[in-house]
């Protein structure tokens, strides 16, 4: 059986640590105090806080966009910050190169497709909006505003090779959407969850779509879709399973890795690991008590570094840790 | 704000608001004379507080929850009951060419045999005194507007003026976006200039107009807008109306009352039954682009498709290539948010610094269709714009669905007669609406938790 070891714990922060991002070596974080702070991931050095005069609220959840060094952080002031720098080498000072206003409360959440043209965001006013970006990340055009979801939207996730968009809701729904025409519709809603979906990820397999997802209701489900044409825009999904259970409250994060292992973290303080050991059959191979001591963890991420198989997560202590999944 | 309050599936309606609290406040009437207070028994039912349309529009907070109160006093039900005991007044109708079409669309009749059957069961029926299309109160808004455009354009005033004639985006405006006020032009609707025609050629009328949206009952009740329409009904309402009393429209095609004979005295039925060129939201943008080349002889219209199907931009060019005059049709949510986010820059709210970079080579790309740069804006709330308002009887259909009827019913409009003949100038009083910032309000119960 593998086991979780605690590598590193930063004290970054000095309220609770909301989201972690992971690009190019360069670790991002957001919190309730504010701040953005970045950390090289060889060695675990504070790179560069940045300007906490952007937002006047907490930073709740910060992306990278991918194949460049620009970072978005979404705020409970309703606003989405850019952020870039010119370099690779950490020496240059990353700037404010736009802001995006629109959402009318809280922004919950923030992702980039896995091509980099799109920003999806998402907010407490019920909304997911997609942006397109330019190249220098400075322009950002409205591409659709999706107001299906009845309530609050916690979290949206791209999968990793296709234009596909995962958002969870208060609702107790997940809400697939896909590019239909020149605008973007909903493609399946995921109905399962007896509370609150907090968190949702994409296998990152180029066969099949499945995604896990994190509830109030203390469960992680893994949902497939079975529909594979297409040519059919409306896909039927279905629930293939429930993950062994683990945590005793609600389930904040959940990451799917490359390797096919799937961490999920929540406010009774539990890191755990699950693999797939047989199609559709799952086990716990690793877990942490008390992973932030006493506090409740909002955010776990994979992060493979020089073929270990790392994990980090956020708490409300303000800290990240830095964990590492070793077979025994 | 706003289709909302269609009870359809469009997703594309503005506001997120949860609930209005006002609705929800209860008078509790004092027992008099019994002090005693007795543990553990209900006080006596409450009296629920009634609230009018005029409530909810001085609210800025939301507008969702006012479905229920448009419903109740806008409803086919208010109107039947309003209609019933009328005497002495009478009844006047207007139709827009949009409720026309959807309508037809409906009862599989052309919209020639619908303008036949429609004006035998409002004529024959209903006891309609004038039965009008809406065509003539449009002629007037297009023409205050054209004019209002060029006299701006004269006075080298810059930046585009945005179209009011969608009440959708003038309460977003007024209520959620109050930057936008000043670019907004406060020439009226077709809906309301009607209705101040039919009252001017009638004083004793009820005037219920057929529109294909909710948010024109707000409208209706806003507090500048008073004596001209008693009552907005849509496409669907109208369809459970006739539902309700049993009514089948086909059967009035026989009939039908002549339409000379439902037109106010001094109205040509010529002019208020057609359409004219151009959008099938009104036609305001081209209609603007034509009156300026009837200005300037020699220029030609290039009209060029924007970055999805609801952006357009009309342009008028002198015969040496200079721009004349452009406008935009610019519709539904998110084509609004970058409208919203063009005029009211976001950077200058921060404190920080936005960093501004240069690509290095420095190469002019030519500028891109962008209808947010042109002199007047033509703003429709919903995708499609007025085609596929919210009232139209288009529900329960999917998106790729409505799609589809949206395109028939465009081809549909497109076929619509327009009049040969140069419409005439009208010098009429005009109708503008007092336009202004609504105060916030904290009166907004929201129910999601602080995450």
């Amino acid at each position: 059986m593998p086991n979780l070891h605690l590598v590193r714990s930063l004290k970054l922060h000095g309220d609770r640590c909301w989201s972690v991002d992971i690009s190019k070596g360069l670790l991002a974080t957001g919190s309730a105090d504010r701040k953005i702070k970045l950390v090289d991931v060889r060695n675990f050095k504070l790179v560069e806080e940045l300007d906490d005069t952007a937002h006047k609220k907490a930073v709740r959840s910060v992306a990278w966009r991918p194949h460049c060094n620009v970072l978005a952080a979404g705020s409970f002031d309703t606003t989405v910050s850019i952020w870039g720098r010119d370099d690779d080498d950490y020496s240059g000072e990353t700037e404010l190169l736009a802001v995006i206003e629109g959402h009318e409360n809280e922004v919950k959440s923030v992702a980039w497709s896995h091509d980099g043209a799109y920003l999806a965001t998402c907010s407490r006013d019920k909304s997911v909006w997609i942006w397109e970006a330019d190249e220098l990340s400075e322009e950002f055009e409205c591409n659709s505003v999706l107001q299906e979801h009845s309530q609050d939207v916690k979290h949206i996730v791209w999968h990793a090779s296709r234009l596909l968009l995962a958002s969870s809701s208060y609702d107790d729904t997940v809400r697939i959407w896909a590019e239909q025409d020149d605008d973007w519709e909903c493609a399946a809603v995921l109905s399962g969850h007896g509370g609150t979906v907090w968190c949702s990820d994409f296998e990152r397999a180029e066969t099949g779509i499945r995604l896990c997802s994190g509830s109030d209701d203390t469960t992680v489900r893994i949902w497939r879709c079975l529909t594979d044409d297409a040519d059919v825009f409306d896909k039927e999904w279905i629930q293939e399973t429930v993950l062994p259970a683990v945590h005793t409250r609600a389930v904040y994060s959940v990451s799917w890795s490359a390797d096919g292992l799937i961490a999920s973290v929540g406010s009774d303080g539990v890191l755990a690991v699950y693999k797939e050991v047989q199609a559709g059959r799952w086990e716990v191979v690793a877990r942490v008590d008390c992973a932030h001591t006493v506090y409740e963890i909002n955010v776990v991420k994979w992060l493979a570094l020089d073929g270990r198989v790392l994990l980090v997560t956020g708490g409300d202590d303000g800290c990240v840790n830095v964990w590492e999944l070793r077979e025994e | 704000m706003s289709a909302k309050l269609s009870e359809s599936d469009l997703n594309d309606f503005i506001g997120a608001q949860v609930a209005c609290v006002k609705p929800t406040r209860t008078l509790h009437t004092a027992d008099e004379g019994d002090e005693a207070l007795e543990v553990g028994k209900e006080p006596q039912e409450a009296t629920k507080v009634s609230i009018s349309l005029q409530d909810c529009l001085a609210c800025a907070g939301c507008i969702t929850s006012s479905e229920e109160i448009l419903l109740s006093r806008q409803s086919h039900g208010v109107f039947l009951e309003a209609w019933r005991s009328l005497a002495p007044k009478a009844l006047a109708v207007s139709v827009a060419p949009q409720s026309r079409l959807s309508l037809a669309q409906h009862f599989g009749l052309s919209v020639a045999e619908l303008d036949q059957c429609l004006s035998g069961v409002l004529g024959s029926y209903f006891g309609a005194k004038y039965v009008v299309g809406t065509q003539l109160g449009r002629e007037l808004s297009v023409q205050q507007t054209n004019a209002r455009l060029v006299e701006r354009k004269q006075q080298g005033v810059q930046g585009p003026l945005l179209c009011s004639v969608c009440p959708g985006f003038v309460l977003y405006a007024e209520k959620t976006k109050p930057g936008l006020v000043p670019y907004m032009l406060d020439v009226k609707s077709p809906q309301q200039i009607t209705g101040a025609l039919l009252h001017a050629a009638d004083p004793n009328i009820y005037h219920l107009s057929l529109m294909p949206c909710f948010d024109k009952k707000l409208e209706a009740a806003r507090e500048d807008c008073a004596r001209e329409v008693d009552c907005v009904l849509t496409p669907r309402e109208f369809v459970a109306l006739l539902d309700e009393l049993q009514l089948d429209l086909h059967s009035f095609a026989g009939a039908a009352v002549p339409i000379a004979q439902l037109t106010p005295p001094g109205w040509d039925p010529r002019v208020s039954w057609c359409s004219s060129a151009g959008s099938s939201s009104g036609g305001y943008a081209y209609q603007y682009i034509l009156h300026m080349q009837r200005l300037h002889p020699g220029s030609t219209i290039a009209t060029q498709a924007g970055r999805n199907a609801d952006l357009l931009e009309h342009r008028l060019l002198a015969p040496s290539g200079v721009l004349l005059a452009s406008a935009g049709e610019l519709y539904g949510f998110r084509n609004i948010q970058n409208l919203v986010r063009k005029l009211l820059s976001p950077a200058t709210k921060r404190s920080a610094k936005v960093v501004r970079r240069r690509l290095p080579q420095a190469s002019p790309a030519p500028p891109a269709t962008d209808p947010c740069n042109a002199d007047f804006i033509e703003v429709m709330a919903c995708p499609s714009g007025c085609i596929n308002g919210g009232g139209l009887l288009n529900g329960g259909l999917g998106p790729s669905q409505r799609r589809d009827l949206v395109s028939q019913l465009n081809e549909g409009y497109a076929r619509l007669p327009t009049l040969d003949i140069p419409m005439p100038t009208y010098s009429q009083p005009s109708y503008i609406y007092n336009l202004r910032p609504l105060a916030p309000t904290d009166d907004v119960l929201t129910v999601a938790n602080a995450w």
